[in-house]
């Protein structure tokens, strides 16, 4: 093999300080932990509704989550190590949406369970942050909702409550009475979360809060949540213009439950949804009329975990609509 | 503090276009030049002078197999001719020159005077003979195989006045202050390639300006200060209304792009003023108020050009030749520059991509992407070593632009595996590239 004589020059001034890292030399990202944290930050209005509403309650249950969550994830990371490191705050993120749906006063060990379903089985077994079809924090609640039903009973979780209210989910009671039942509560409850749900996410208002903050950040796509709100709201309006007795109005499927929550928080997780933009729009309108589906139509009361455990389903495929590549034909 | 600040704020900024001074500096002679005879993908000099030959500034010390002369910036001696590392990092033989403080050759000794308008020949001869590099006058990679290639006939030439990376001001200034000589270069590449379509692009602040004083010789193209726009093949596909393949060269289908440095260099060869031993860059950087523009004697080192705008090099921890987005991170300070158009000085530890992060599929890459490319899943796909379903994405449309990168929460190095991808589909032993249904 040839020798190549290299030029010696006078050599270089301060070698030590020189990085020869790939570009680009301008990044705008900051890490995994930056996403998530902002997301966690999303969260925390509607925490603090929760705390203001509940006191102490609200504080053991998200503290719990978060508490579970992350060391589940830790131990899991030491005996299986993989790439999705605990630093990465994505388990805080998830607990506190985990949280969000738990009914208040839920039993530590329910807590366990559910953060265990949420971080084993929904994330690491699919290879940690990015590498889960379906949403791991709706999916435990989900598997929770199947296997005691009782205990997430949100009703019964809030009977001790001394507010002066309808104390049954809204969308329990419209199931019972039909669109009358509309006229039990007032506009200005639902929206400021006097409502019976889960321990957060019936905090319209303040998810909401959170949800812009997330929009301004383009964390969201508006996409995802205007697609799901037209979905939603159009398929509300043909049930209505069909039975009149029987349906409310869209407006109070949306401010019921925890369909903001969904729009805002669980829909546009990035890993569940697409991310091609007619795809986003295309996944938020099948989500939104999947739950105005099975408002309608199934025995769940509010049935958001269904319907995004389903919407995450169509991802993949939705994703299959995309851009032609510019300049990858003719090569 | 800062850091929950940045929290709160979205930062997507790409690199903006900085403030500048519009003055280009002149450098004081440097004590020695490291001229590579080595330009991958465009030629490839051979030395026509020996260690201990005295040189004078302009004369030819190499030469290409198609008569393109490769000059000297300074007078001085040959010490050595040796092997560096480009700023590209591309490994290449190299002269290299001692200042002696000699008399530079004179312009009538170089030439003999103006070239007549009416002959392309002579014209063509004399653009070689002043180091200019001017496409129509030499042949893809000719050196690879030994062979000079049959090229097309020149159908476009796009005379870029404004560079793609919004940190590099040095085509914009060149083209601002010399108007007059701009139209006449534009009026030569009329006559030598009357065939041809011509387009200037022109920053936006300049449109109107260039309408009135280039309209009637070329076409022009007004870029916007960002970088997305200004990316170079999209602006070609947006200009000729077709797509050039990435990995087929522009010349190899008859079309030029050339720098405006380029052009002023050719009107002052055909007029027989100065050869093209001199070439502008502009040094911007992270902690640099305003861009400066120098012009040095090709074959500098990058330390020379610091230490004469009074930049300490233990101030940075990066020297990128180039801009932020495309540009090489150098790993010494002695790199020879040439035909460079940009240096970007970074003052802050910029961590280096993550390895190890995962991928979330947040998507940003994918909507950034300019040639629609579906980033997100390709990434993922050369990560796992899945290269055969990664082909069926098209990674070959990939301009590596970096905007990926650049968005990338998990500063995943993106732009690097779909490199490998696509070096993988051309030149890798393990899948062979082949046209679809092809097979």
């Amino acid at each position: 093999m040839k020798e190549i004589r290299m030029y010696q020059g006078p050599g270089p001034t301060d070698a030590r300080m020189l990085d020869v890292a790939v570009g680009p030399h301008s990044r705008a990202g900051a890490g995994l932990a930056q996403i998530h944290q902002r997301w966690v930050i999303a969260l925390l209005p509607a925490v603090a509704a929760s705390f203001y509403y509940f006191g102490f309650a609200s504080l053991r249950l998200f503290g719990l989550c978060v508490l579970f969550a992350v060391a589940i994830d830790w131990l899991i990371e030491r005996m299986a190590s993989t790439r999705d490191l605990t630093s990465n705050w994505s388990s805080v993120m998830y607990a506190l949406m985990l949280g969000f749906m738990l009914p208040i006063g839920a039993s530590w060990w329910l807590i366990l369970t559910a953060c265990f379903l949420m971080v084993f089985i929904g994330k690491k077994l699919f290879g940690g942050a990015g590498g889960f079809p379906a949403h791991p924090a709706v999916l435990s609640i989900a598997v929770l909702q199947l296997s005691w039903p009782a205990r997430m009973d949100y009703t019964a979780a809030l009977k001790n409550l001394d507010w002066q209210i309808t104390m049954v989910e809204p969308l329990r009671l419209l199931k019972a009475l039909g669109a009358s039942a509309e006229s039990h509560y007032q506009w200005t409850h639902l929206l400021l979360g006097r409502q019976v749900a889960g321990a957060a996410e019936g905090m319209v208002l303040f998810v909401l809060i959170g949800g812009l903050f997330l929009l301004a950040l383009r964390q969201v796509q508006w996409q995802v949540p205007i697609g799901f709100i037209l979905g939603l709201v159009v398929t509300a309006m043909l049930l209505r213009l069909s039975d009149p007795q029987a349906f409310a109005s869209p407006l109070f499927y949306l401010f019921s439950g925890g369909t903001l929550f969904m729009a805002l928080f669980l829909l546009p997780d990035h890993t569940t949804s697409p991310v091609n933009r007619i795809p986003m729009f295309c996944y938020g309108l099948v989500a939104g009329v999947l739950l105005m589906l099975i408002r309608a139509y199934s025995l769940h009361v509010d049935g958001i975990v269904y319907a995004v455990l389903l919407a995450n389903l169509c991802t993949p495929l939705l994703d299959m609509i995309k851009p032609r590549v510019k300049g990858g034909e003719d090569v | 503090m800062q850091g929950l600040l940045k929290l709160f704020t979205c930062r997507r900024a790409l690199p903006a276009v900085p403030d500048y001074d519009p003055v280009i500096r002149e450098l004081e002679d440097p004590q020695r030049l490291v001229i590579p005879l080595d330009y991958p993908k465009l030629v490839h000099y051979l030395p026509t002078v020996e260690a201990g030959d005295s040189v004078r500034r302009g004369e030819v010390i190499g030469r290409s197999p198609l008569g393109n002369c490769l000059l000297a910036g300074i007078s001085g001696k040959v010490t050595e001719i040796s092997s560096v590392w480009t700023a590209q990092s591309e490994h290449s033989d190299a002269v290299i020159i001692e200042n002696d403080g000699g008399d530079p050759l004179r312009a009538d000794e170089m030439f003999d005077g103006p070239v007549p308008d009416d002959n392309p020949a002579a014209a063509l001869e004399r653009i070689r003979a002043a180091g200019v590099n001017a496409p129509w006058s030499m042949s893809g990679r000719d050196y690879e195989a030994g062979e000079i290639h049959e090229l097309p006939p020149i159908e476009a030439v796009i005379i870029a006045g404004v560079q793609e990376e919004t940190t590099i001001l040095s085509s914009e200034l060149l083209l601002e202050q010399n108007p007059e000589k701009v139209a006449e270069g534009l009026r030569r590449v009329r006559l030598l390639l009357p065939e041809a379509d011509i387009w200037l692009t022109v920053p936006e602040r300049l449109h109107d300006w260039a309408e009135n004083r280039f309209a009637e010789y070329a076409q022009i193209a007004p870029l916007p200060p960002s970088y997305p726009e200004r990316i170079e093949r999209e602006v070609v596909a947006r200009l000729l209304g077709r797509r050039i393949p990435n990995r087929r060269s522009y010349i190899s289908e008859g079309i030029v792009v050339q720098d405006v440095e380029n052009l002023l260099a050719m009107v002052d060869a055909l007029d027989g003023v100065s050869p093209f031993v001199d070439k502008c860059l502009t040094i911007s950087g992270t902690n640099i108020d305003k861009a400066v523009t120098v012009r040095f004697p090709m074959g500098t080192s990058l330390k020379h050009i610091l230490d004469s705008q009074g930049l300490t090099a233990s101030d940075y921890t990066r020297f990128v030749v180039g801009g932020p987005m495309k540009g090489i991170a150098q790993y010494s300070d002695e790199t020879p520059l040439t035909f460079n158009h940009g240096i970007y000085l970074v003052d802050y530890d910029l961590a280096p991509f993550d390895p190890i992060a995962p991928c979330v599929f947040c998507g940003q890459c994918t909507r950034i992407c300019p040639a629609d490319i579906q980033v997100h899943l390709l990434n993922r796909m050369v990560e796992f070593g899945k290269l055969e379903s990664a082909m069926n994405l098209h990674p070959e449309a990939c301009h590596e632009c970096g905007l990926c990168a650049h968005v990338c929460p998990a500063q995943r190095p993106i732009v690097q595996l779909l490199h490998f991808c696509n070096h993988e589909m051309t030149h890798g032993d393990r899948f062979v590239w082949e046209k679809e249904g092809g097979q």
